[in-house]
């Protein structure tokens, strides 16, 4: 009886160590420097977010940095939603570079700088940022979610 | 929240080429475009190059929020548990098959540890991420408090270092030595209420070379664009490098405590290498 069961414990440890041995073989043939290559020539690197200021202030912040000096550097649009429950989200504003100045650099190589909201507190928000960087005749554009935030 | 559900009139986009579209995007935000588009066919446009993009605005949206929120559903304790109760079999069958479930899993998981560095993939090593496209480094604290905001500002700094010390910032950060024939041209300050960016650009003919430190303050995810192939992780003075290229330029990028850091520029491997001994 004891045998048997040596046997068993033997055939876990046997089968939990082939597991082990399989799994980074797997997740190394997965990583990411097999897969298909997507750069930017114009964008190195960007991010937004949202700032809760209070008495319902938002600030919608956004910082981009190119690969170089480019035209035209920042971001074009910004479209912000709200919702009570963060769930059900309804768009309330776009921003746009042709209305705000401070959206989009000319001849610089990196930007950054916000745009104002009042909100409700107690609301949530989040925005969806389109990225951009490029010369006069061409760029590159990304689209990126802010996190979700809430208004106090 | 998918813009594309029911809106056949915008189908037509899915025709058009991704240039096409980033063109019609560029030029309706320069209101190069006569006729006024409404949000909803801007996101129909958007919604489809994030799916070429493979990065749907779900996928972006999914927030820590909504990461935290399943974890409580799932993992934490209810409050109204029976917490306190004891019950005669405190030790059951059932929760011995618990116990060695746990420690099967932690064997598989010491063992696939070890096996993986064997076949060099540093599991515990890599705080960073990456997907196929940007790169970025997780956040690792949660604290979200703001400090007060202030407006961002260029100062006028004759050097990187310079910019470093008026945020009292001491920390061996920059590099100093710089690749022949690059010299100092601009720098940047940046301040927001989650962080403070100080980069500087320096010029060499038609090449530009940027070294951008950053002080977050809670949570901001910035995404760093890269070609398919992480190139090194190069590991000197206890702090990983991480390598890339992204198209005609290299890029480094690495963490110390809190502060993000970059190199990015069109340079050799080995003058990043050189340029990070050199920190």
């Amino acid at each position: 009886m004891a045998t048997k069961k040596n046997l068993y414990l033997a055939r876990i440890i046997v089968c939990v160590l082939v597991i082990s041995l399989l799994v980074p073989i797997g997740a190394r043939a997965a990583t990411p420097e097999t897969a298909t290559p997507y750069a930017s020539a114009y964008l190195a690197s960007y991010t937004a977010y949202i700032c809760p200021m209070g008495d319902g202030e938002l600030q919608i912040w956004y910082r981009v940095t190119g690969t170089g000096t480019w035209a035209d550097l920042g971001v074009l649009s910004i479209f912000l939603y709200e919702s009570t429950d963060s769930v059900n989200w309804y768009w309330v504003k776009t921003f746009r570079h042709t209305e705000y100045d401070n959206m989009l650099a000319s001849n610089e190589w990196q930007h950054m700088s916000h745009v104002d909201y009042e909100g409700i507190p107690g609301y949530y928000y989040k925005a969806y940022v389109c990225i951009w960087a490029g010369p006069e005749d061409g760029g590159d554009s990304r689209y990126i979610w802010t996190d979700v935030e809430r208004c106090t | 929240m998918s813009e594309k559900k029911g809106r056949p009139e915008y189908a037509r986009y899915e025709a058009q080429s991704t240039e096409e579209l980033q063109e019609i995007l560029r030029k309706h935000a320069h209101n190069e475009i006569q006729i006024e588009m409404d949000t909803e066919e801007l996101f129909y446009i958007m919604e489809v190059l994030s799916e070429r993009n493979n990065q749907t605005p779900e996928q972006i949206a999914k927030t820590t929020q909504d990461a935290y929120a399943a974890f409580r559903e799932h993992y934490m304790p209810k409050e109204n548990s029976t917490a306190g109760k004891t019950t005669a079999k405190v030790f059951s069958a059932r929760w011995m098959k618990v116990a060695v479930a746990a420690v099967v899993a932690l064997v598989i998981l010491c063992v696939t540890t070890a096996s993986a560095q064997a076949f060099g993939v540093d599991i515990w090593g890599r705080f960073a991420s990456w997907t196929k496209e940007i790169f970025q480094f997780q956040d690792a604290s949660q604290h979200d408090q703001g400090k007060d905001p202030e407006k961002e500002n260029n100062l006028e700094l004759k050097s990187l270092q310079d910019a470093l010390d008026q945020y009292n910032i001491t920390q061996k950060l920059i590099p100093t030595y710089l690749p022949s024939g690059y010299t100092f041209a601009d720098i940047n300050v940046f301040d927001s209420p989650r962080e403070v960016s100080v980069s500087a650009k320096f010029n060499r003919e038609n090449d530009e070379l940027i070294i951008s430190i950053r002080q977050t303050i809670g949570k901001v995810p910035e995404q760093i664009e890269k070609s398919d192939k992480l190139l090194e992780v190069y590991t000197i003075g206890g702090v990983d490098y991480y390598i890339f290229s992204n198209t005609e330029t290299l890029q480094a990028a690495w963490v110390v405590g809190e502060f993000e850091c970059q190199i990015i520029g069109k340079i050799s491997v080995e003058e990043m290498k050189e340029m990070i001994n050199s920190i």
